[in-house]
């Protein structure tokens, strides 16, 4: 015969135990799995393109990467000049900053377009349903963009 | 006597006692001090401790041994579900950085917050 409040406690603590051994166990493969993991190669094992695919997608963000960098470029330089004219109050509502607000909304729009040519260019190259799944997960992410952007 | 006016005569009688050690001969009204004495003074973290000791049945050893496999499968259970959560929050952070990689906005907030980062 075992006292229950004694029987409780061991196996309280032994619960304890087994739950952090295992969960850092876990935490610890899965921090290893992901520490040299490249973007792409996470995409890849994320939507299962196979090696065939993988070449396509691969030479697509490769010719993209450039094109992206420039327009985000663009879009932080002018972003920058709108914040600064607007912190001058007499600078407001002059056609330098008329011309600023109007050039962020249009590297908006395009950066949205190039984005979505692009997603639309790669789940073109995948498998039907990763296609379906990557193109639904990319239209979060074109959603909190719009949201930045209008904030 | 009013409750108000007894706790009074206890707390002077108790005072009293305490004051004055030969308490041999205690009449039943300081005996009564006494045991409210006793009753005052025992905490409750002894209590606790003897309810736990002698106040809890006790159960056979299968039963124990039962009682303790099914915490750690519970716990092992959790465990996993909890590290199913981390890899989603993992996951969820590369696809945060693809995303960054590929759409000129959010690669701009990116590197704005990088920046701030490393300021």
């Amino acid at each position: 015969m075992r006292s229950l409040a004694k029987a409780l406690f061991l196996s309280i603590c032994l619960g304890i135990a087994a739950y952090l051994a295992v969960f850092f166990w876990q935490k610890h493969r899965i921090d290893v799995r992901h520490e040299h993991l490249t973007t792409f190669q996470w995409f890849n094992e994320e939507f299962d393109v196979t090696k065939a695919q993988q070449e396509k997608i691969e030479a697509l963000h490769t010719a993209y990467f450039p094109e992206c960098e420039d327009h985000c470029i663009h879009y932080a330089d002018t972003k920058r000049t709108l914040a600064q004219i607007a912190e001058d109050p007499g600078l407001d509502q002059t056609p330098e900053h008329v011309d600023a607000a109007r050039r962020l909304a249009e590297l908006e729009k395009e950066a949205d377009k190039k984005f979505i040519d692009f997603v639309y260019s790669v789940a073109a190259e995948m498998n039907p349903e990763a296609s379906a799944r990557y193109l639904a997960r990319m239209k979060g992410w074109l959603d909190q963009s719009t949201k930045l952007a209008t904030d | 006597m009013k409750e108000d006016d007894f706790s009074k005569q206890l707390d002077h009688a108790l005072d009293g006692l305490r004051r004055d050690s030969a308490a041999d001969n205690l009449d039943n009204f300081e005996r009564e001090v006494w045991a409210e004495i006793a009753l005052r003074d025992d905490h409750r973290l002894p209590r606790l401790r003897r309810l736990l000791a002698d106040g809890l049945p006790t159960i056979s050893t299968t039963a124990a041994t039962s009682v303790a496999i099914s915490t750690v499968f519970l716990a092992v259970g959790m465990a996993f579900s909890r590290a199913n959560t981390y890899v989603r929050e993992v996951s969820h952070s590369m696809e945060e950085r693809y995303v960054a990689s590929i759409h000129p906005i959010l690669r701009s907030e990116s590197h704005a917050v990088e920046g701030v980062a490393h300021e």
